[in-house]
């Protein structure tokens, strides 16, 4: 009814509106940003050295010195803490970049390309889909050998066919938007369509799906370190971290208690952005 | 699209995941480092007791006789036999999956039982503080790792305030009921031994917690997505217009329209809840299929985990039709059709 | 203010203000608004989108979000309540009951998982005493009255299996279910076909007489004012700036903003000549300039309108107007009228040169049926029947107007012209090509020489382009055109369909919906096609800018000689811009020939039955229910008859054949074996002839 011809997503002052009507995304900012800072700068802010062996010291509950206690080897925790975000950041980022990319570009190919191509690779997602992924991610884990790395591919494999369903999704949608068909009348080829038009407005709701799904991807690859088929020992990673830290439970209170908060306000804090993103492109439940 | 069709559809698809899952499965387990020979037969074994049971298990056979094999044995029922038990997979599955539905069932009653007013309050409210307070609580549920929360659940409730058990399905105080239903809630009850049901209880009361704990954020954030849409939908200003009162919209026009499309992800999400309790079984030592699946993993015990990717793919897609069903069942524009 | 009407008016609202806060600033939706209804009045509410007419409405029941808007100042009485000061549960209990509303979506104005019976009942039983079966009882005596065959079937259906016309006409029920003392109706029938129009509105009208409700009917359509109203209120940027009686407002209009709305309208215009304009665009009103709203779009403005005016009332009558021209004490009055007058003529068209006459494109036997449903194996349960044998020639240099009403066809025609859809069956020839039978390569060749323009401007342009990029999208595809040479294009593209070519780095979302529908133009002119099949180009249009994008389209054609397929369900429209119609009737022909010919003298009686429903500023008439049997055919099984004879009031035997087109007299060809015997038009024994004499179109008649 009433327009506003201001208020495009690029407008720095309807962003920090829309952050006053949604704290919420606010916080989630500034958790992912704080964590950023602690994984780009981590042998600045980190008191100690994550892999230093005190054996003098161990076990140390929280103190000014070790503000989240020592572990079993005495190894301050809030250094391993810190250095811990590299691990989890990264994979989650690889996660989203490997499954997003793959997943998308098959998805939008099956879209456009219709007909029995497109029947044929959906009918595979689905089948992919009906595994459960967590099981499906713990053998392929497993089967790889357990380490960091094949922890991350194997949660990337899992994921893809979500990104196919949700690339072929959009793909569906935009084919029957007027200035698809528009293009389709002067004569555009399928390859200059998506270029042009697919891509470029199926990405958004993409983008922020994938936000959404970091934090999926850090959980889950804390997970799989949790059950020892991710990250191995020295490796400062927040899931084994949880998992050695488990023994010391009922005594050592602090030694898993703050690795699994540092998991919780990450993937926490990319959730509060996507939900936050989508809001805002989402026309349905976009604020006036 | 009729009842018919879907499910004429999902029968084809059970066809296809059973197929794919075998195959897949079966890649895996001739990926994994490790001879299977090897490993049932033993550290000390002789290299002739390796290979006789090489020949036993079919190993020496080309892959594709080995996969024909296989597949043949899962169509008889046979999901082989455990390397780390030592009993066939499927008799393991049956004695372990009740643990997990049970699990399953309650977290679910619980998550839907505080998610759909949470998730109401959110929409109705919407910016204001409960709105926010919700929300908050939904992110928390959807961004805590189960594994840590059980830990802390177990650090304040065993631990510190000595509550809660810790650990297991029952107390060693009482005797375990008849196996009816494989569901200690309900087989206590129907032996009538209400100290073994508050046993089971108090033990259920945790795991329950941390796995359901997760899913009210999906519960929430599902409702209050749906509430949102249908609150801005022309029939409820027609509602608001013919004067109804409030509860009436709320309850009467919008949620009833909301649980619609939430039913789908209600029921898909209690496959997740069933996968999700691996993490929170191994924490609470829960004896149901996912701990017995983690510990089949750690023991590389191929056999195992093929039979219980199987049988649980095969599960989901079940659960997918039902959900697929109740789904038409509840909207009268497809009913009408079906 | 009114004088006429006294405060204990059923509604009243007084020097009304209302505010949406938003990013940009408090958005004051409605800036001073006065409005009576008397007992037993039917008064309507008019303007373009974005007026405030709907908000205003809605602000009457208080059903705008609390936290979306506030009211700043002013009054609203409704049946001497202030409603102001009414809490939200003595709201809901004047809601629905003394008060109703009805809305302008009835598709989805009724809760898709409910009986319709719970959902009457609910409201029935909400205000009154009655059991269920008390309130069933009542239920269906009102779906009765809403001339409802069947209704006690209709109790047990769900809003999905009923007609949009049914569907209004339960909501219609709905309202008058506890016997409202005011009815609220806010675009109650745009969203319907006209035939549906008539009904609804000839039903609200005779029931709102039954029980003596008084009626605030928003519309956007003069027309409809005219068939319904006692009075009109004018609304504009958010104030009401006109006022009076419908006679006096329609037919001599005070305020400028009334006259040029209504000179814009093509009913009133000499066909295929420019429309009057009205210049520039609504003020923004987060910070509106001082003085009159309207000033920088008027021809008559002067110094005094930087002053803001108060509603003046013309000289001896109950009538007012938000202008100064109103003052008779007014030094410059006769000088802006002057000015005025000399400003409005827009330049004539030189006449049109000569069709020559071949054919360009050639539909032959055209059928397009779609799948719907599926049984267990997966195969359709039925075919929605589109086009049923569709034969048109389109010769160089005409417009061709295809009218219908919804699932007639015509935009499934479009497409399949525009080679968008495979047809059936049948043959769409362009330039003596198969369409549908061509290698792509040439395919694509072939597309350069016809072009569309979609209906809805908003969607038809990728939101991600910028405005030069989209316009010269056909040159980069065909041509090659390097990044410079299009943009150079572009500006020449922009300047032709009148946009400022300096706006051309923005992107869609900066312009307005006429500028949009003007870029998509540019767009399909990029090609110098031969041909535009414009697909209802103006439906999501205000008047005012549809009067400016037809302009454009006259002007087009002339100038560069196209050839246009217009489709529309506007008869007004096809009047104005058309030289031969093709009226389409469940996938078929039914009446093709020169435009004028066939709306002045219909054969069809198909034909008959859509240009008595639609409602004309001229011609003042009593709404009859004349077609209340009349529903929309079903398109998934077809009739083996002639596809009308169940709603044609003119069936006899011999209609149980199917039809099919053949020459009638002034050159037209008509899908009916009666035409030449039935009755001439318009058809007097149903009292079609207007009952008001021919009233002259609105001239500049501002001195009063």
């Amino acid at each position: 009814m009433i327009s506003v011809r201001k208020g495009g997503l690029l407008d720095g002052g309807y962003l920090w509106y829309q952050v006053r009507r949604s704290p919420l995304m606010a916080v989630g900012t500034l958790l992912i940003l704080t964590v950023l800072i602690c994984t780009a700068f981590a042998p600045w802010i980190a008191p100690h050295d994550p892999n230093a062996i005190n054996l003098v010291n161990r076990l140390a509950p929280p103190s000014f010195e070790h503000p989240f206690g020592t572990d079993e080897v005495g190894r301050d925790l809030f250094s391993r803490v810190i250095y811990g975000s590299r691990a989890s950041v990264g994979i989650g980022l690889a996660i989203v970049a490997i499954s997003m990319t793959i997943g998308s570009a098959i998805g939008a190919f099956s879209g456009l390309a219709g007909g029995r191509t497109d029947t044929v690779i959906m009918r595979v997602m689905d089948v992919l889909l009906s595994f459960p992924p967590l099981v499906m991610a713990m053998a392929l884990a497993a089967a790889l050998g357990p380490s960091l790395f094949n922890a991350m591919l194997a949660i990337a494999v899992v994921r893809i066919p979500f990104y196919v369903r949700l690339a072929r999704g959009q793909a569906l949608g935009l084919r029957e938007r007027p200035y698809v068909r528009a293009a389709v009348t002067f004569g555009a080829r399928p390859l200059g369509i998506v270029q042009r038009h697919i891509l470029p407005n199926a990405l958004a709701p993409i983008i922020v799906q994938s936000t959404l799904d970091i934090g999926l991807a850090i959980l889950t690859a804390s997970a799989l370190s949790f059950i020892g088929l991710g990250a191995q020992q020295p490796t400062a990673e927040w899931g084994a971290m949880v998992s050695t830290g488990r023994q010391f439970l009922l005594d050592q209170w602090w030694y898993p208690t703050f690795p699994g908060l540092a998991i919780l306000l990450t993937a926490g804090g990319f959730n509060l952005l996507g939900d936050g993103l989508r809001d805002l492109l989402d026309p349905k439940t976009r604020a006036r | 699209m009729s009842f018919l069709y879907v499910i004429r559809r999902r029968l084809i698809l059970l066809l296809l995941v059973v197929i794919g899952v075998t195959i897949i499965t079966f890649a895996i387990s001739h990926m994994i480092p490790g001879d299977p020979a090897r490993l049932m037969a033993g550290d000390r074994a002789t290299p002739e007791i390796v290979q006789s049971m090489r020949t036993r298990l079919g190993l020496d056979q080309p892959l594709h006789l080995q996969y024909l094999n296989y597949v043949g044995s899962l169509l008889q029922g046979d999901l082989g036999t455990s390397i780390r038990t030592g009993r066939p997979v499927a008799d393991d599955l049956v004695r372990f999956f009740p643990a997990t539905i049970e699990l399953a069932a309650v977290a679910l009653f619980f998550s839907v039982l505080a998610g759909v007013p949470l998730g109401v309050a959110s929409a109705v409210y919407r910016n204001r503080w409960i709105d926010q307070v919700s929300r908050t609580i939904s992110v928390t549920g959807i961004s805590t790792p189960a594994f840590w929360l059980g830990l802390l659940l177990i650090m304040l409730f065993y631990g510190r305030l000595d509550w809660l058990p810790s650990s297991g399905r029952l107390g060693g105080d009482v005797t375990a009921p008849p196996f009816v239903t494989g569901m200690l809630l309900i087989d206590t009850l129907l032996a009538g031994d209400l100290a073994a049901f508050r046993s089971a209880l108090s033990h259920i009361l945790l795991p329950a917690f941390t796995l359901g704990f997760v899913h009210l954020g999906v519960v929430t954030r599902q409702i209050r997505s749906s509430m949102l849409e249908v609150l801005q939908e022309d029939y409820v200003r027609t509602a608001k217009a013919g004067g109804l009162s409030r509860r009436q919209i709320i309850f009467g026009h919008a949620l009833r329209n909301a649980l619609i499309p939430s039913v789908t992800m209600l029921g898909l999400a209690f496959g997740d809840l069933l996968y999700g309790a691996v993490l929170t079984e191994t924490v609470f030592a829960w004896p149901g299929m996912g701990n017995y699946v983690v510990q089949s993993i750690h023991a590389l015990d191929f056999p195992a985990i093929m039979g219980f990717t199987v049988v649980a793919s095969i599960a989901y897609v079940l659960i997918n039709l039902l959900v697929d069903l109740t789904y038409m069942l509840l909207d009268p524009q497809i009913r009408s059709v079906g | 203010m009114t004088s006429t009407h006294t405060a204990d008016a059923p509604i009243d609202l007084r020097d009304l203000k209302l505010e949406f806060p938003t990013y940009g600033g408090a958005v004051r939706a409605i800036d001073g608004v006065s409005i009576t209804v008397g007992k037993g009045e039917v008064v309507g509410l008019v303007g373009e989108s974005g007026s405030g007419k709907s908000v205003t409405a809605m602000s009457i029941i208080r059903l705008l979000p609390p936290d979306s808007q506030r009211v700043v100042g002013g009054r609203i009485s409704v049946l001497g309540r202030d409603m102001l000061k009414l809490s939200e549960g003595e709201l809901q209990s004047v809601r629905g009951d003394d008060v109703a509303m009805v809305f302008q979506e009835p598709m989805n104005a009724l809760n898709p998982t409910m009986r319709i019976g719970d959902q009457l009942r609910q409201v029935i039983r909400r205000h009154q005493k009655a059991t269920e079966a008390e309130a069933t009882a009542r239920a269906l005596e009102l779906l009765r009255d809403m001339r409802i065959g069947d209704p006690n079937r209709v109790l047990r259906n769900y809003p999905f299996e009923l007609s949009g016309g049914m569907r209004q006409r339960i909501l219609l029920a709905m309202a008058f279910s506890c016997r409202p003392d005011v009815l609220i109706a806010d675009e109650p029938t745009t969203a319907l076909d006209v035939t549906i129009q008539a009904q609804v509105l000839a039903l609200m009208q005779q029931k709102a007489r039954e029980t003596g409700s008084s009626v605030l009917f928003i519309t956007h359509d003069m027309a409809v004012v005219a068939q319904l109203c006692d009075r009109v209120h004018v609304m504009y940027a958010g104030q009401v700036v006109e006022q009076g009686t419908t006679e006096e407002v329609l037919y001599t209009p005070q305020h400028p903003y009334t006259q040029a709305l209504l000179r814009s309208l093509p009913e009133l215009a000499e066909p295929q000549q420019p429309l009057p304009t009205i210049q520039g665009m609504v003020p923004n009103l987060i910070d509106p300039p001082a003085g009159c709203r309207f000033r920088e779009r008027c021809h008559f403005s002067h110094q005094r309108c930087h002053e803001m005016p108060d509603m003046l009332q013309a000289s001896g009558t109950g009538r007012s107007a938000r202008c100064w021209l109103l003052d008779p004490d007014n030094p410059e009055r006769e000088d802006a009228l002057e000015k005025g007058r000399q400003a409005q003529v827009p330049a004539p068209l030189p006449p049109a040169a000569a069709q020559d006459g071949d054919s360009l494109l050639e539909v032959q036997d055209l059928k397009v049926r779609f799948p719907v449903g599926a049984d267990w194996r997966g195969r359709p349960r039925a075919f929605v029947h589109a086009l049923n044998g569709v034969d048109l020639v389109l010769r160089r240099g005409e417009t061709l107007a295809v009218v219908g009403e919804s699932g007639c066809g015509k935009s499934t025609l479009g497409q399949s012209i525009m080679g968008l859809l495979a047809p059936t069956a049948g043959r769409v020839v362009f330039a003596g090509k198969d369409l549908h039978n061509l290698p792509p390569q040439q395919m694509r060749e072939l597309r350069r020489r016809f072009q569309v323009v979609f209906q809805d401007p908003q969607s038809s342009l990728n939101p991600r382009m910028p405005v030069w990029k989209a316009i010269t999208e056909p040159l980069l595809v065909a041509e090659g055109l390097s990044a410079r040479a299009r943009r150079d294009r572009a500006a020449e593209l922009a300047r032709q369909v009148g946009l400022n070519p300096d706006h051309l780095e923005r992107y869609p979302h900066e312009f307005s919906g006429g500028q949009r529908q003007r870029i998509a133009i540019a767009r399909a002119l990029a090609l110098q096609p031969d041909l535009l099949v414009l697909d209802e180009p103006t439906s999501a249009l205000d008047v005012s800018v549809q009067a400016q994008i037809l302009n454009l389209l006259l002007r087009l054609k002339q100038e560069f000689g196209l050839t246009y397929l217009f489709i529309t369900h506007d008869v007004s429209v096809v009047r104005h811009v058309a030289d031969r119609v093709a009226v389409m009737y469940l996938g078929q022909v039914v009446e093709l020939g020169p435009a004028q010919k066939v709306i002045e003298a219909p054969q069809h009686p198909y034909t008959r039955t859509l240009l008595r429903s639609v409602p004309e500023l001229s011609r003042r008439r009593e709404l009859a229910p004349a077609d209340l049997h009349g529903e929309l055919p079903n398109n998934t099984r077809l009739p083996s008859s002639c596809f009308f004879r169940e709603r044609c009031r003119y069936a006899a035997a011999g209609c149980g054949e199917p039809q099919s087109l053949t020459a009638a007299p002034d050159q037209r060809l008509v899908r009916c074996h009666r035409s030449a015997e039935l009755p001439p038009w318009p058809d007097e024994q149903l009292g079609d002839a207007g009952q008001t004499p021919e009233i002259p179109a609105p001239e500049s008649t501002a001195s009063a």
